[in-house]
């Protein structure tokens, strides 16, 4: 009770939205889904982070070679752009099949149905941080030289976690009563990587388009993950507006957890 | 029963329970039907029908207490322990429940192939609800009963279904919980291993916890219960002495058949 408007947050209307009553739970399903990543091969691991990687490479290739985008240090916006994409996309389609891919538990045990995309979003989130000092390795050797603004980049991550989580819990329960929306996700999460400027600039956008930008709840998140690995200074507005862009999602997702996850389950 | 010696302790109270269901016929049930009636502005119109599972049901079980609930296929019995069990909200009516429950509804729940019976012991018991205290403090006894010796460290999937009942029953019954629900699981493993279980859930009603049994088979409510407790038509028909409701509810199922 120390600093309740705090708590309120993380325990909005008394739910448990982060599972904070049940990290024994929480430790033992992300140390079992990370031990299944990676102890049955034992490049693991490696394939998790390859995989970003290599995507970045086909990326350059097409973008900075084929179509010659002019990006100064374009390998670093790449891999800064496409990382937390691939944290964002992995933990959204993830978290949204987990109430019918756990639905024999949850109709058995009593298990908060929010327990299962949590898991999902910090696995991923898990992988999403191991892979950071690969980026800024890469930022490193390409001459990137970082300062004070690295201190925002816990910002970015909770404002990047909690955009995915909320997501995942308002689509793991849409997805309950619609079951096609699985082919629709992928399809939309493929939309909205090429509609975010994750592999140019915003500022690349024609005219006409821009005032879509803001539109994109990602669109302010990106641009400054890009100025943060690229070694530049945020702009305090974009950081704004992507806070404001989460405040909706996790409202809206404690309207869904509230109403109707528990009723959700009589569902499955 | 022990009902003039110690004063009776509510552990289960239920209070005008009432669980009904939405039949809806015209839920769109996917994306595509969803959109199609958005467009056509027919979402509106999606009829609604709620059929009652359970309705007006009052009854409380006490600590220590082995009761038995019977009823036909249907007549909401697995509603009910999914109810007490916290899994479905009551629609109208109050559960109050004191103590975690150990559900022995489905043995080794959440248990992962890849990972050591051993790894599954703290995966299952967190499942179940219960701390990493608590899960530790049992896992020597857990492994005593399962009896599986140097196989704990194995992958569970190298264990066959009757090692895997082993555990998850050991699981459950050893992580101190004042309340068990029971749905006809015992009814597995081999003859020497049901035995055990037997013994096991008659140890822990001598230690005053509270089972509650979901069965069809008279004789077990005969030969174990206290109590029986019979569902039929979403209602209580009866609640009292084991024996008298188990011939009540042959008698009811040759009327019926």
């Amino acid at each position: 009770m120390l600093v309740p408007g705090f708590l309120n947050l993380i325990r909005p209307f008394n739910f448990d939205l982060f599972c904070a009553g049940k990290k024994f739970l929480i430790f033992n399903l992300v140390s079992r889904d990370l031990k299944i990543k990676y102890r049955r091969s034992f490049l693991g691991f490696f394939w998790t982070v390859l995989h970003p990687l290599i995507l970045c490479g086909i990326y350059y290739f097409i973008f900075h070679e084929i179509l010659q985008v002019k990006i100064p240090n374009y390998v670093i916006f790449i891999l800064s752009g496409v990382i937390p994409w691939t944290f964002f996309s992995t933990s959204v389609i993830e978290g949204t099949e987990t109430l019918i891919g756990n639905s024999s538990l949850l109709t058995k045990v009593p298990i908060p149905p929010q327990t299962f995309p949590f898991v999902a979003c910090l696995t991923n989130f898990i992988t999403f941080l191991l892979a950071m000092p690969i980026v800024f390795s890469f930022g490193l050797i390409l001459g990137v030289s970082y300062g004070f603004q690295l201190l925002y980049l816990p910002v970015l991550a909770v404002i990047l976690f909690s955009m995915a989580y909320t997501l995942a819990l308002i689509l793991s329960v849409a997805y309950v009563h619609l079951r096609d929306l699985k082919h629709a996700i992928g399809l939309l999460m493929q939309i909205w990587f090429y509609a975010t400027p994750i592999l140019y600039k915003p500022e690349m956008i024609p005219q006409k388009f821009q005032g879509f930008l803001y539109l994109n709840p990602l669109g302010g998140l990106f641009a400054c993950f890009h100025r943060l690995f690229l070694g530049e200074n945020l702009v305090l507005r974009d950081i704004l507006i992507s806070i404001a862009w989460a405040a909706i999602f996790y409202l809206l997702a404690i309207a869904v957890q509230v109403k109707k996850a528990k009723r959700a389950l009589e569902y499955l | 029963m022990n009902s003039t010696s110690t004063p009776k302790v509510p552990s289960i109270e239920v209070r005008g329970l009432t669980k009904k269901f939405q039949v809806n016929t015209t839920r769109p049930g996917s994306l595509k039907t969803f959109l199609v009636r958005l467009s056509r502005g027919q979402l509106k119109s999606t009829e609604k029908q709620e059929f009652s599972v359970l309705s007006d049901l009052s009854f409380t079980i006490h600590e220590g207490e082995f009761v038995g609930i019977m009823g036909r296929n249907g007549v909401g019995k697995s509603t009910l322990l999914k109810l007490i069990s916290g899994i479905y909200e009551p629609t109208l009516g109050t559960i109050k429940v004191k103590g975690t429950i150990a559900p022995l509804i489905e043995l080794g729940a959440g248990f992962n192939p890849d990972l050591s019976g051993y790894e599954n012991i703290f995966l299952n018991a967190s499942i179940l609800g219960f701390g990493r205290e608590v899960t530790k403090k049992a896992v020597p006894n857990i492994l005593n009963f399962a009896g599986l010796g140097d196989h704990i460290y194995s992958p569970v999937r190298n264990y066959s279904s009757g090692m895997q009942v082993r555990l998850g029953f050991s699981i459950a019954t050893h992580l101190d919980a004042p309340i068990l629900l029971i749905d006809e699981v015992l009814a597995v493993g081999d003859l020497e291993f049901q035995n055990k279980c037997i013994k096991k859930i008659k140890e822990l009603h001598q230690q005053r916890r509270t089972i509650v049994l979901i069965t069809h088979n008279p004789e077990a409510v005969r030969n174990h219960c206290d109590r029986c407790v019979l569902i039929d038509k979403h209602q209580i028909i009866f609640d009292g002495p084991a024996a008298q409701g188990a011939s009540l509810y042959e008698q009811n199922m040759d009327l019926n058949s």
